[in-house]
């Protein structure tokens, strides 16, 4: 019987969807399930770590977690997968899951795949797909190993309806501090802001909004959908937009629900980005636009006029 | 300071990739350095210039286009080049590269490692962190900017989840640098030119005091079995016309056809 | 009059001019050497028609009258010059002639009516241009001290000529010649004052004065005359004016090669090249003499300023003033130079190894103090450049203006490493995948699929050899042009096929920005594969492949013959292989790129293509044809942002707008893009339509 340590995705004191999309799958796949979590004050948490589908819950509450540092995490979770005797250990995709995982894999001295799409377990050998090259291709991988460490990509994996687990709590011992890397300060994002990486839907901006009022046009509907707001290449580069946001070859590799295009005309490099999402939209003036060759749903038209619409439009459908 | 840079060869992709029986077909296909490492060759050239660091490279493969790239780090100001060439090598996994540098690391005596964050062709983005594991030393991933306090510790920013995480490392440690942390410099022609001359300590795993049975440690971890090419998107709608009226009609195909709203 | 002042008049006159003479030849002959002394028969004739006959101030409908000025005084110089030669004779020898312009021959007495008229035309042109510079005061001239100098010397010349013939009028015809003097009096031609009019009216003005004053002034406007003269020719190597003795000289030596002498290939494995800092134009002693030529005789007449697309949209291109800055840093260093040139030689001509070290360590010493580039010519103004050849178009001394700029590209992309960085992205894109824009090379022949065209790959039998070009190959704009070609080509049942996949960037913008790596890696990859597949004959539908095709790859063993599209078409269409229709309804006019114009020499088979499908029939815009208005993306300025002035584009749209028309063709994708850019920042992107002339060929083809 496989047994899927999950680890939970807790940003700024919020349990993040991941957990319970990963833990649904676990289940799915007929495995024990147990979850991680490191923090500090994670307390209130707990429930919410039940409720996603775990059995067990292992939970690392200690001050010296309270800033992510990948040392002490890594540290937390080998101690869980140790205890929980884990063969699949699946992080949600974030910067602390990619970090976190191949520490992970060398000292439990196992397998790592990094931004799987799925995983297939055939009489105890484990078999994972993820996309490779930029996107380019697929690879599916036979893990040699019994054991594998994973980092799931953002919305690879549902989440089941109703749901539920066991509450089974165990506490670990917190970790040493990692003295040769210390984390002084998170200089954070302005406000709450969506992670791309996580995001549902994601807004993005390109050449056609201009300038800053263009943008702030854009990011208001991106608001009111609460999407993840990114950007192509030439936006970043004209300095309007950090480069943290930018979706593409040399950016961030996204594949929400949808997708929004907003005046993109669709250069290559941008597509490579965005081209796994699921349901595309394109706002763009120019009907000749590449961006309409991988859109499913195209609108010629100025962006000016058209985000209003489409903003008030969004607001009557979810009323 | 020493700093070990790293360097992989890696399909350039900018091209299309076609797969056929499970494999990718190889006909037309160029390699280029991994756009990563070409900000990690960057910051070591940068370090060299403005702090004195002695710069090396390690790239693990043979052949023409690995040369190639190695020379290109020449160009660009690295002054130093191992090259582990050994057909042992042809199926490694991150695992195995990261016990192949671990034994070059040995070899000298290195301050700081860096690396690119992940590497195009796999994306795995292991390597690195997987190394400073087996080194024992402090390790970040992610980061896009460095500043060096003093002979012992250097500064960086990493970028999290929450925001641009500032930590200080004491080293020898291992750095992994995401492409926002710099531009790197196109190779001038003067520099190319030299480059043509700089030797390249080429080692195979036993010149490096190694042996294949043990970077391996008892056989990969994983096999890429087949390659599939993924599923191209059907051609979509296209609306034009009187602005409300198509979006209206747009924003509700989303909400009830692809239910996505 | 007195042969002993006269003979020490000349000599110290002489011996200065000589001492001045010598010193700026010898610091030419001390610059880079070029091979100038070929074709001896052609060169005679561009001296005949452009120094002597001044075409480009004469034949140029723009500021035709101010060239009419100019050209009146230069003529009026060459005919006096015979005059002067006749009174230094005088000064030796009363009644000195020169030999059958004497008074028994008919060609005397021209000469001397000659003479009289053009001494009146000559003073009345320097009235008028001593008028235009202080009161009119045209913007593109630079008003000096120097300029007011000579104008005033000139007409001190024709005054004091005249006044001199009125004193003699007088002296002869009214005061019974008491003094003797020698005329003109053949009794077949009559007395030589019948001939010329204007001596005797300038006679009649001092007519009253008396037989004494008349001497007087008749010997006094004789050595004001002589001295002024001499003055004058000693002042003339000093500044601007230098031009009246390198002018001839400049022209005739001139390159032949169009558009420009072929460009030096530089060996960039020559380490004594990297050593010496000799890979493009990096310190002033490394101007080829030409070009040492070329900066004496710069008139700072302005005209380049007027229609260069830099200086006109207010970049800090100003290119006399880059001469003027060049010629000072020149004479500056003048010394070090020369002395430098002696070095050299007696470097190549030692055996010593020691003698040798000491004298290339005092060699390196003697280059200037001053950064040619960023002391002397500033960054901005050496990038700015287009590479349109305005300039050298109207340049009435024929003065090589890009050229120079090219090399000295050259210097700061090669040996300073200091060129603008924007342009990375391009050069890399080249270097991976053989064109700017970084796309993936096997895509270069996406835009054929589905059009039934083949590649040489398939079947290099064909007639033609199609260049797409990388702008035909990746921009969608221009795919379109590729396609519209192609079926024109199919259409009229030409054999012709792509490189495909194998065509790479030709390196043109590689190579206008100074980076000869990238460029001679891009021809030497292009020529083997043309020459693998024995490729004869090319049409290429951009005109900077075109000219890079045809005048640049000779040089590294590509010879080929290669046509512009629009020079195809006419030809297809005059062979009946083709038929247009007049079916274009609306204005039409025509942007002439500078690559096909001015580089090439294209002007009239695209205009005679575009009346031809034109109903409304073609409007010539103000700036057109060899004097056309650059679309602002040479010289590499495409892969470059343009933060200083106005851009290029727009200033150009707005004067097609200007034209009221809804057609705009090119023959350039850059020139497509620039200009459809510039109409939809205008607005006017709906009512005025950029084709290229193969989309409105196909539109219009029976």
């Amino acid at each position: 019987m496989a047994k899927v340590l999950v680890i939970a995705d807790i940003k700024q004191g919020v349990l993040k969807g991941s957990t319970s999309q990963l833990l649904s799958k676990a289940r799915a796949i007929g495995a024990e399930t147990a979850v991680v979590a490191m923090g500090h004050h994670i307390e209130s948490l707990i429930p919410g770590l039940v409720n996603a589908g775990s059995d067990v819950q292992y939970v690392a509450d200690d001050p010296g977690l309270e800033l992510f540092s990948a040392g002490p995490y890594a540290s937390c979770v080998v101690d869980a997968a140790r205890q929980f005797g884990a063969n699949l250990i699946w992080f949600g995709f974030s910067e602390s899951g990619k970090a976190v995982a191949p520490r992970v894999a060398a000292q439990l001295d196992v397998a790592c795949a990094t931004d799987i799409t799925d995983v297939m377990l055939q009489a105890d050998q484990i078999e994972v797909i993820r996309p490779a090259i930029t996107n380019k291709v697929l690879q599916r991988i036979k893990i040699h190993t019994g054991q594998l460490v994973a980092v799931v990509r953002a919305g690879a994996f549902e989440a089941t309806e109703g749901i539920s687990g066991t509450e089974n709590i165990v506490r670990l011992s917190p970790p040493a501090t990692d003295l040769k890397a210390v984390i002084r300060q998170i200089l954070s994002e302005a406000g709450g802001e969506i992670d791309l990486a996580d995001a549902n839907i994601v807004v993005s901006v390109g050449r056609g909004a201009k300038d800053q009022a263009g943008i702030d046009l854009v990011k208001e509907l991106a608001n009111d959908l609460k999407a993840g707001f990114g950007s192509t290449r030439a936006m970043v580069d004209a300095g309007f937009i950090p480069h943290y946001k930018q979706v593409g070859q040399t950016g961030k590799i996204v594949a929400p629900t949808l997708y929004m295009a907003i005046g993109i005309s669709g250069a290559i490099q941008h597509l490579a980005g965005m081209k796994g999402s699921k349901v595309i939209l394109a706002v763009n003036k120019d009907p000749e636009a590449p961006i309409f060759n991988v859109a499913d749903y195209g609108i010629v038209g100025d962006l000016f006029e058209v985000v209003p619409i489409l903003r008030e439009e969004i607001r009557k459908i979810r009323s | 300071m020493k700093i070990l840079t790293t360097v992989k060869k890696v399909v350039d992709v900018e091209l299309n990739m076609h797969v056929r029986d499970g494999a990718i077909v190889q006909e037309g296909l160029q390699y280029v350095m991994n756009a990563w490492d070409e900000n990690a060759v960057e910051v070591s050239v940068q370090l060299k210039e403005n702090h004195n660091a002695e710069t090396t490279l390690v790239s693990i493969g043979g052949g023409e286009d690995n040369t190639k790239i190695i020379r290109r780090a020449f160009a660009m100001g690295i002054k130093n080049a191992v090259q582990i060439d050994d057909p042992a090598l042809a199926e490694a996994d991150s695992f195995v590269y990261a016990r192949v540098l671990q034994k070059v690391y040995e070899k000298g005596n290195y301050d700081l490692v860096i690396t690119g964050k992940q590497a195009q062709d796999t994306d795995n983005g292991q390597t690195g962190i997987i190394l400073a594991e087996y080194l024992g030393l402090p390790c970040v991933s992610n980061v896009i900017a460095i500043e060096v306090m003093d002979d012992q510790h250097i500064k960086v920013s990493r970028l999290g989840d929450s925001g641009t995480e500032i930590v200080e490392l004491t080293l020898p440690a291992v750095v992994t640098v995401d492409v926002a942390i710099n531009v790197p410099r196109l190779p001038q022609t003067r520099g190319i030119m030299m480059a043509k001359k700089m030797p390249i300590d080429v080692m195979d795993l036993a010149a490096l005091g190694t042996s294949h049975d043990e970077v391996g440690g008892g056989g990969p971890k994983s096999k890429i079995v087949e390659f599939i090419a993924p599923e191209t998107r059907k051609t979509g709608r296209k609306f034009e016309g009187d602005a409300a009226e198509i979006t209206a009609q747009v924003v509700g195909l989303l909400a009830n056809e692809a239910k996505v709203l | 009059m007195n042969p002993l002042l006269m003979s020490i008049v000349i000599v110290v006159a002489l011996t200065v001019f000589s001492r001045t003479m010598v010193r700026k030849i010898r610091l030419l002959t001390s610059l880079e050497p070029t091979d100038r002394a070929d074709h001896l028969k052609q060169r005679l004739m561009n001296m005949a028609i452009l120094a002597i006959g001044q075409k480009r101030l004469v034949a140029r409908a723009k500021e035709r009258s101010s060239g009419l000025m100019h050209a009146f005084i230069f003529w009026g110089f060459c005919v006096l010059l015979i005059r002067s030669i006749t009174l230094y004779g005088e000064g030796f020898h009363v009644g000195f002639q020169l030999p059958f312009l004497g008074g028994d021959h008919l060609a005397g007495y021209l000469y001397i009516a000659l003479k009289d008229i053009m001494e009146g035309l000559v003073l009345l042109m320097i009235l008028w241009a001593i008028f235009r510079r202080a009161v009119l005061k045209p913007e593109r001239l630079h008003n000096t001290f120097e300029a007011y100098l000579v104008l005033a010397m000139i007409g001190i010349l024709m005054v004091s000529d005249l006044l001199l013939d009125g004193a003699r009028y007088n002296l002869i015809q009214l005061y019974n010649n008491p003094g003797n003097i020698h005329y003109f009096n053949n009794p077949q031609y009559g007395c030589e004052f019948i001939w010329t009019p204007i001596s005797v009216a300038a006679a009649a003005l001092i007519s009253g004065l008396g037989a004494e004053a008349n001497t007087a002034i008749l010997v006094m406007m004789f050595w004001l005359h002589i001295c002024t003269q001499l003055t004058f020719l000693n002042i003339l190597p000093l500044g601007k004016h230098f031009h009246v003795i390198t002018a001839l000289p400049n022209v005739f030596l001139k390159s032949l090669g169009y558009p420009h002498e072929k460009a030096k290939l530089l060996d960039l494995e020559d380490a004594s090249a990297w050593e010496e800092e000799s890979l493009g134009i990096n310190h002033i002693h490394q101007l080829n003499w030409k070009q040492g030529l070329d900066l004496y005789t710069c008139t700072e007449c302005g005209r380049c300023k007027e229609v260069c697309p830099a200086y006109t949209t207010d970049k800090p291109l100003n290119l006399h003033e880059f001469n003027d800055k060049l010629k000072l840093e020149l004479l500056e260093n003048a010394d070090s130079i020369i002395r430098k040139a002696k070095l050299s030689s007696a470097i190549r001509q030692s055996e010593d190894p020691g003698q040798i070290e000491k004298l290339k360590a005092e060699r390196a010493g003697l280059s200037s103090k001053k950064r040619l580039i960023g002391d002397v010519i500033a960054e901005d103004t050496l990038w700015a450049c287009t590479t349109c050849r305005a300039c050298e178009e109207v340049c009435p001394v024929t003065i090589e203006h890009v050229p120079r700029i090219i090399a000295m590209r050259q210097g700061q992309t090669l040996m300073a490493e200091a060129y603008p960085k924007e342009l990375n992205t391009a050069l890399k894109g080249l270097e991976y995948n053989g064109n700017p824009w970084g796309i993936g090379y096997d895509k270069r022949a996406d835009w054929a699929e589905g059009l039934d065209i083949k590649t040489m790959a398939d079947d290099p039998d064909v007639d033609y050899l199609l260049w797409v070009g990388c702008a035909g190959s990746f921009d969608d704009r221009s795919k379109k042009v590729s396609t519209s070609l192609a079926k024109i080509l199919q259409k009229a049942g030409i054999r012709f096929a792509i490189l495909g996949v194998e065509e790479k960037c030709t390196g043109d913008f590689a190579r206008k920005v100074g980076n000869e790596m990238l460029y001679q890696m891009m021809a030497r990859e292009n020529i083997e594969i043309l020459n693998n597949y024995n490729v004869k004959k090319i049409i290429a539908a951009c005109p900077h492949c075109l000219n890079t095709l045809k005048h640049d790859y000779p040089q590294l063993g590509g010879d080929y013959e290669v046509i512009h599209h629009a020079e195809f078409i006419d030809q297809l269409v005059k062979a009946g292989k083709i038929k247009l229709k007049q079916s274009l309804e609306g204005p039409l006019t025509y942007h002439d790129p500078c690559y096909l114009g001015r580089y090439n020499n294209i002007y009239d088979e695209p205009r005679s293509i575009l009346r031809s499908v034109s109903r409304g029939g073609l409007m010539e815009l103000d700036r057109h044809g060899r004097e056309s208005f650059c679309c602002g993306a040479g010289g590499g300025r495409m892969w470059m942002e343009e933060t200083i002035g106005k851009r290029i584009n727009l200033a150009r749209s707005e004067e097609i707008v200007g034209l009221n028309v809804s057609n705009v063709a090119v023959g350039c994708p850059f020139c497509l893009t620039m200009i459809e850019d510039g109409m939809k920042e205008l607005g006017k992107e709906e009512t005025i339509k950029t084709l290229d002339i193969a989309e409105l060929v196909e539109k219009n083809m029976a």
